[in-house]
């Protein structure tokens, strides 16, 4: 198999990584891809495609650069995961069918990001739809989504959900502390000199024009 | 109303820049004068931590200049003094973001509404120490008493007059009288010698400070504290009082008592 595969969809161009290569020959292919395509990009979207593999952030953010270098800032790239891998994880590699037909399944409902690390200040992290952080996002530093965003760790920064003004956003995260939280065209801060530490997970959304925090209930 | 723009900067970094812009605009303000602190540390921004007012902020200097909102809309109203008002920095941006001719202008639009501006600047003498300084009428140089940081001052206060801001004046700050008395710590006379600028003050070294700036409650709120008084003793200073420098060097028991029952 290649290093990396594309194939057109309604959506866009999905771009199949096969991570079976290291790390440097696929990012040389997809260098030389781009060469290639010339301005066959413009105005369409692109999906990179990680599958099961555990992309590191910097691997990751190596591939968005060189994605970057080739496309205009109108080309959106997604990253997509893949539904069900236990057929693949659990043959050997010879006897492995084409993986195509999975590609079908692949679900651009929730055109979510997953970012894993910590967010530092200054650091900012956007994204026109839902966001997935596991780590800590700290003082300082801004999270922005057009839908939901999930902390999977303690929210500290500037938190915006909804960004484009969608009312039903919600933000969710392992300790809900943000220096200040936004959602839609709501702006809210914390009460100043609270002490209560609330050590469960908490979700805020609007309510009657009002941004509303409470425990998530399981 | 014509305003006076001020610039807080010492070069190096680490010796209380942004504690002194907090301190002196809250005396300032507490003075009844109408005082707005701009944060021109853009990428790593302190003094709305400082002040306590970092969960207010929604627009800032950057989008002032880049017009995304109007000036005031920026401002942000001190929580304990309606006279003070800050201009936050932008977070997750570079020193680049803004030029000179902008801040000169947003300085300019500042004096027709303020009694004072006070730009917190960074440490370097990079874009961003150029940024600070562009529009402003006076520096004011913080300085410990280390060889280090002396010579730090000595180089801004050559940039300064070569960008035409002459006669900068000089703050000592973190200075312990105990070590000064030991011979261990330069002392005043030896800095002024070096660096041959006006003195505008000298704070104490004091662990209050600290304590108020990690709370985010300048200090000059407790006239208590020495380095509180001595933040208030300058802000006075500035608006032409005559107040004497705070002793620093240790009175004797006897001169005290002398003091005290009014003998001297």
């Amino acid at each position: 198999m290649e290093t990396i595969n594309t194939k057109m969809t309604a959506k866009g161009v999905i771009i199949d990584f096969d991570w079976e290569h290291n790390f440097e020959a696929i990012k040389n292919s997809l260098k030389d891809h781009f060469e290639e395509a010339g301005s066959f990009y413009e105005g369409t979207d692109l999906y990179f495609k990680v599958g099961t593999k555990e992309l590191e952030l910097n691997n990751f953010k190596e591939l968005f650069e060189i994605a970057e270098n080739y496309l205009s800032s109108e080309t959106g790239i997604y990253l997509v995961g893949q539904e069900d891998n236990k057929e693949r994880l659990n043959s050997s590699k010879e006897s492995q069918p084409k993986r195509e037909p999975i590609i079908e399944e692949v679900s651009f409902k929730g055109d979510t990001v997953l970012v894993k690390g910590t967010i530092r200040s200054g650091q900012a992290v956007e994204h026109p739809h839902n966001l997935v952080i596991m780590g800590d996002v700290n003082p300082g530093a801004e999270v922005k989504a057009g839908g939901d965003i999930i902390v999977f760790g303690r929210l500290m920064g500037l938190v915006h959900a909804g960004a484009g003004g969608k009312k039903d956003a919600q933000v969710a995260a392992l300790r809900l502390t943000p220096t200040q939280i936004r959602i839609a065209n709501k702006i809210s801060r914390p009460p100043e000199d609270s002490n209560d530490q609330i050590f469960s997970p908490e979700k805020a959304f609007i309510k009657e024009e009002r941004i509303i925090v409470e425990e998530i209930d399981f | 109303m014509k305003g006076k723009a001020i610039v807080i900067t010492s070069g190096k970094g680490g010796v209380g820049k942004t504690t002194t812009t907090a301190n002196l605009g809250t005396a300032l303000a507490m003075l009844d004068k109408k005082v707005c602190l701009i944060d021109a540390d853009i990428g790593l921004r302190n003094l709305d931590v400082v002040l306590g007012l970092e969960n207010r902020i929604v627009y800032d200097l950057i989008d002032v200049v880049e017009e995304n909102c109007r000036l005031e809309q920026a401002m942000i109203k001190d929580k304990r003094n309606p006279n003070l008002f800050l201009l936050p920095a932008a977070q997750t941006r570079d020193k680049d973001a803004v030029s000179e001719e902008q801040m000169k202008s947003l300085i300019n639009e500042l004096k027709e509404k303020m009694d004072y501006i006070l730009v917190d600047s960074p440490a370097g003498i990079e874009q961003g120490f150029r940024n600070a300084i562009a529009g402003v009428d006076l520096g004011l140089i913080v300085a410990t008493p280390e060889v280090s940081s002396v010579r730090d001052a000595d180089r801004i206060i050559g940039l300064l007059e070569a960008e035409g801001l002459n006669d900068p004046q000089l703050l000592i700050n973190r200075l312990r009288r105990d070590m000064v008395g030991r011979g261990d710590m330069m002392n005043i006379d030896d800095i002024v010698e070096i660096l041959a600028i006006e003195i505008l003050g000298v704070i104490p070294e004091d662990e209050n400070i600290v304590i108020s700036t990690n709370k985010g409650e300048p200090i000059v709120l407790k006239d208590k504290t020495y380095s509180g008084k001595a933040f208030n003793n300058i802000a006075k200073r500035l608006e032409g009082q005559d107040i004497p420098l705070m002793t620093i060097e240790k009175e004797s028991l006897f001169n005290k008592v002398k003091r005290i029952v009014g003998l001297s």
